[in-house]
């Protein structure tokens, strides 16, 4: 666990250290202000007088679909092109370690930027009675999305030296499984499912497999570089 | 501490075929054995396969033939365990440009399961040896190829390896730096076995107690570098006050292999020799025999002088394909 929690530092370390990575992360933090406040639409909160989170939950799955490949271009893109992966495979890692460190490295960044967002469920709720089950389903639903992308678009950026190729092939990916025709293997429905506060143990279950399927392929990729 | 039996590594992408459209091997057959406290030098023309075989002991790659055992271990089942006690600097030394020095030490040390006191003399071991001190603070990506090179010694030697695998270490380098990184290198001999690339040939005699010759996949020469040099040839060099064509014609005739030295054979007055090599291993009496040969011919010969192999000829003679370091006998 001491070499997951080394990688993942070094993970976060870059991540926070690119001007680049900050400043989309500052975009996705307003989001929500952007979708509740400033949205022409019937789910602004000023012109529907309703109060609750429910236009940034039902944007959320396109936002994480573009936000996540952005925050996991890097990771193994950039570990292939330098060299820096042949390395890093020189010291005594296996690559589980590597797979679980880079993944809990970024997945700990896009929790601190969903814990960002937090202040405005309470602003909205100064505005009116907000029911808070929806609330807490639809950050827990966003959670388990989140950890479920980031799966996805690492196992996706594993194969290339390009940050750019990385980016575009996850954004398909994630398109693909969010957008899946089989209900049972889609991403987005189970996430509206549960953002509504209908949490079912069968949902969890789902999206840990994802990632953990993800995961496993991705720890399959990175033990094939060393062939 | 290194044993390699009969090792051979295809192609990997399988795009190099031999042209009856066979797979070719980028390590052919290659067997060596490195001793505890050997400084080996790793020697090839590029595409050789040094950087694939390093690889393959390294663990980094299998190889499809073969075996080798690091330490008594295999690379490949004991992975771990040998990454362990293995320093490995690779070609271009990557390094994360978004740390600092201190930041990218602490980052090998903790990997190799340091921590606490011994971390921090770890640390303290690598400034002092590998001279890094003003620099801790500097980010990696402000740093000269010099000290960027240093650097990533210093995170391969950060855990006292056992073994140390250095690819091509002081190219680019100036020469104070080539001499710096060279007088490190040539300090950790005794203690530790240390297999290293490089293209530099004059540095091998002073450096390393054994070299290795790698060409086309396959180890054409293993031995000490005095036996290396020992196969160079002495080259002739001799002036002759005759057109170059009649005197290169006579002296294929007598059986020798000639090249003229200058590319405007015009014969002034002040010097009316024009300079040729002629290959093989001369002495000073077989140089007399040739000139008063070509004195037969009624031709004035000027200087004729003896020229000490190089490593560099010979080097080029081994990997020329014949497998000899000389053309022919003198």
């Amino acid at each position: 666990m001491r070499l997951v929690w080394l990688i993942a530092r070094k993970e976060m370390s870059h991540l926070l250290n690119s001007a680049v990575f900050c400043l989309l992360g500052l975009v996705f933090v307003l989001m929500p202000a952007i979708l509740l406040f400033w949205n022409p639409g019937p789910t602004n909160l000023f012109l529907s007088g309703h109060t609750s989170l429910q236009a940034f939950f039902q944007q959320l799955p396109i936002l994480l679909m573009v936000f996540v490949p952005a925050l996991s271009m890097r990771a193994y893109a950039e570990e292939n092109r330098s060299g820096n992966l042949e390395r890093l495979l020189s010291f005594p890692l296996s690559a589980g370690h590597l797979v679980l460190g880079k993944f809990f490295g970024c997945f700990a960044i896009l929790v601190g930027c969903l814990a960002a967002t937090a202040p405005f469920p309470f602003l909205v709720s100064q505005m009116g009675d907000l029911d808070w089950g929806p609330v807490l389903g639809g950050y827990l639903g966003a959670l388990l999305l989140a950890g479920s992308c980031l799966a996805v678009a690492l196992f996706c950026g594993a194969f290339t030296k390009r940050q750019p190729t990385a980016f575009i092939t996850s954004v398909i990916a994630l398109a693909v499984v969010m957008l899946w025709r089989i209900p049972a293997l889609n991403l987005h429905d189970r996430f509206q499912s549960v953002a509504r506060g209908l949490i079912d143990i069968r949902d969890l279950f789902f999206y840990l497999a994802v990632m953990l399927f993800f995961l496993f392929l991705n720890q399959g990729v990175v033990a094939h570089k060393r062939h | 501490m290194i044993e390699l039996s009969h090792v051979s590594k295809r192609f990997l992408n399988g795009s190099r075929l031999t042209e009856n459209g066979r797979e070719s091997y980028a390590v052919k057959d290659v067997s060596f054995r490195l001793e505890k406290g050997e400084i080996a030098a790793f020697l090839g023309p590029n595409g050789a396969g040094k950087t694939t075989t390093k690889r393959l002991i390294t663990g980094y790659l299998a190889p499809d033939q073969g075996e080798i055992r690091v330490m008594g271990m295999c690379p490949r089942r004991d992975g771990r365990a040998v990454r362990r006690r293995l320093g490995y600097l690779p070609e271009h030394n990557p390094l994360y440009d978004d740390l600092t020095v201190f930041e990218t030490l602490r980052f090998a040390a903790r990997v190799q399961g340091l921590s606490g006191p011994g971390l921090k003399s770890a640390i303290r071991r690598m400034v002092d040896l590998c001279d890094l001190g003003p620099h801790l603070k500097r980010s990696v990506a402000v740093l000269s190829k010099g000290f960027r090179q240093r650097v990533g010694l210093a995170v391969a030697m950060i855990h006292d390896p056992d073994l140390l695998i250095l690819d091509e270490p002081t190219t680019g380098l100036d020469p104070n730096q080539i001499h710096y990184i060279q007088q490190v290198i040539k300090n950790l001999g005794g203690h530790r076995t240390v297999l290293l690339s490089t293209h530099i040939l004059h540095q091998v005699p002073d450096m390393c107690s054994r070299v290795l010759v790698l060409c086309e996949g396959s180890l054409v020469f293993d031995d000490r570098p005095q036996a290396l040099l020992a196969r160079g040839c002495t080259v002739a060099r001799i002036g002759v006050a005759q057109e170059p064509d009649a005197v290169l014609g006579r002296l294929e005739s007598l059986g020798h292999r000639a090249t003229c030295l200058t590319q405007d054979p015009e014969r002034s007055g002040a010097n009316p020799f024009v300079p040729f090599t002629v290959e093989g291993n001369w002495t000073e009496e077989t140089l007399a025999d040739l000139a008063e040969s070509l004195r037969e011919h009624g031709w004035r010969v000027g200087e004729c002088v003896l020229t000490p192999p190089t490593i560099e000829s010979i080097f080029a003679g081994l990997t020329a394909g014949d497998g000899t370091a000389c053309a022919s006998s003198g």
